[in-house]
């Protein structure tokens, strides 16, 4: 098979499906490890899902699926290390804190709600958008962004700010 | 700083990707034959078990029928072997892992490379599982999995409602070494050239190699591929 049209989609696409992964899962191996499971699964029906005309959204479904088959794996519950890891060091300027801070929000949201956030507010999609790559109802969308706003208000300091 | 602001900070300079493309296209390839083959064999036995049936009712019913014209019994149920399990994982790997050594010199085998026990197959015995391993050269990637086999299947995987991707060339051999298949887009003259060997052994052993690359694979490679996928110390029996 010719790869050449899977990979020019790789190429336009792989930096902001990553992205979206890793505010997904707040850590860039894990989100590489999401990102290449979905292209997986792209590249293997890649002669029939290249004609959609919805790609982008059956792209981000398949990222989104997952990292939702990633958190169901039983080893994410618990995990054994040998030494404990070092203490976080404030930065100076505060922006890694920052950064830091609105993954720890996120990851305190159930991984659907979550999902719907990034995909409202990061990657910048409509409700029925959200709700196609979500494969529920807009209404679901609608629920799901409101209880996860409040959520966010709760543990957000800056509450004005927050969309 | 609101929610959509920290976001996009939060995955400002991203690092560089974590996983080759060639690999997974290489790993999509293996995926796409295997799954062809293996349906393949998967509908023999399917089929085989239906006429098994078939006979084996027909059998009884003749025979409490009384009278009847000839009919055979019932056929032999189809035996399904696996290796025997007294082996380990650790022990199987290690001993494919030397058999490294003897591959073809074309191939290029890093000799760091090893054996991993890739996990067991669904509905098989504990030590069902296969084996895998991995190494790359001059941009080729070779990838080769080693599986327990039960039985050869019959069925033509070239044939052309079991064949898969029309864009690849499929070869079947039956010979002393089994049923040999080379699937491939060499001869083509496509970029980003593969080429897949499966050979399903008379050692109940099922071996499959791949080789990609951005661009062409070394001259007589195939040839190399299936002397590899044949070599006696790549084996689950043992």
């Amino acid at each position: 098979m010719d790869d050449s049209g899977f990979r020019e989609y790789v190429g336009s696409r792989l930096d902001p499906l990553r992205r979206t992964a890793y505010l997904m899962c707040g850590d860039w191996h894990t989100a590489d490890d999401i990102v290449s499971t979905a292209l997986l699964k792209l590249y293997r029906d890649w002669r029939r899902i290249s004609r959609m005309e919805h790609l982008d959204a059956y792209a981000r479904r398949a990222v989104i699926n997952a990292w939702l088959d990633e958190r169901r794996r039983p080893w994410r519950r618990e995990r054994s290390v040998e030494a404990l890891p070092p203490r976080a060091v404030p930065a100076g300027d505060g922006a890694v804190d920052d950064r830091l801070a609105v993954l720890r929000h996120l990851d305190a949201l159930p991984a659907r709600r979550r999902a719907v956030i990034v995909l409202r507010y990061y990657c910048d999609l409509s409700v029925e958008e959200t709700a196609e790559v979500m494969e529920c109802s807009p209404g679901t969308v609608k629920s799901q962004t409101t209880r996860a706003l409040e959520t966010l208000r709760a543990s957000m300091a800056d509450v004005s700010d927050l969309v | 700083m609101g929610l959509q602001e920290e976001m996009h900070s939060a995955v400002d300079n991203p690092p560089a990707p974590g996983f080759d493309l060639d690999q997974l296209i290489g790993k999509g390839h293996r995926h796409r034959v295997r799954s062809r083959v293996m349906l393949s064999a998967a509908g023999f036995l399917a089929v085989a078990m239906v006429i098994v049936g078939g006979y084996s009712l027909s059998g009884t019913t003749h025979r409490g029928g009384g009278g009847q014209a000839n009919v055979p019994a019932a056929a032999p149920p189809l035996v399904v072997t696996h290796p025997s399990p007294a082996d380990t994982t650790g022990d199987t790997a290690r001993r494919l892992t030397e058999a490294l050594s003897t591959l073809p010199a074309a191939l290029h085998v890093d000799p760091s490379a090893t054996f991993t026990y890739g996990g067991k197959q669904p509905g098989t015995a504990a030590n069902d599982g296969y084996y895998y391993t991995s190494w790359r050269f001059d941009g080729v990637n070779v990838t080769i999995d080693v599986y327990p086999l039960g039985a050869i299947p019959t069925e033509n995987g070239c044939a052309p409602g079991n064949r898969g991707d029309p864009s690849l060339s499929c070869d079947r051999t039956i010979d002393a070494h089994g049923t040999t298949y080379v699937v491939s887009n060499v001869d083509l003259g496509k970029p980003d050239q593969v080429t897949v060997v499966d050979a399903f052994r008379p050692d109940h052993t099922y071996v499959s190699i791949s080789a990609t690359t951005r661009g062409k694979l070394p001259a007589g490679f195939t040839n190399q591929l299936k002397n590899a996928a044949h070599a006696a110390g790549l084996t689950m029996e043992g």
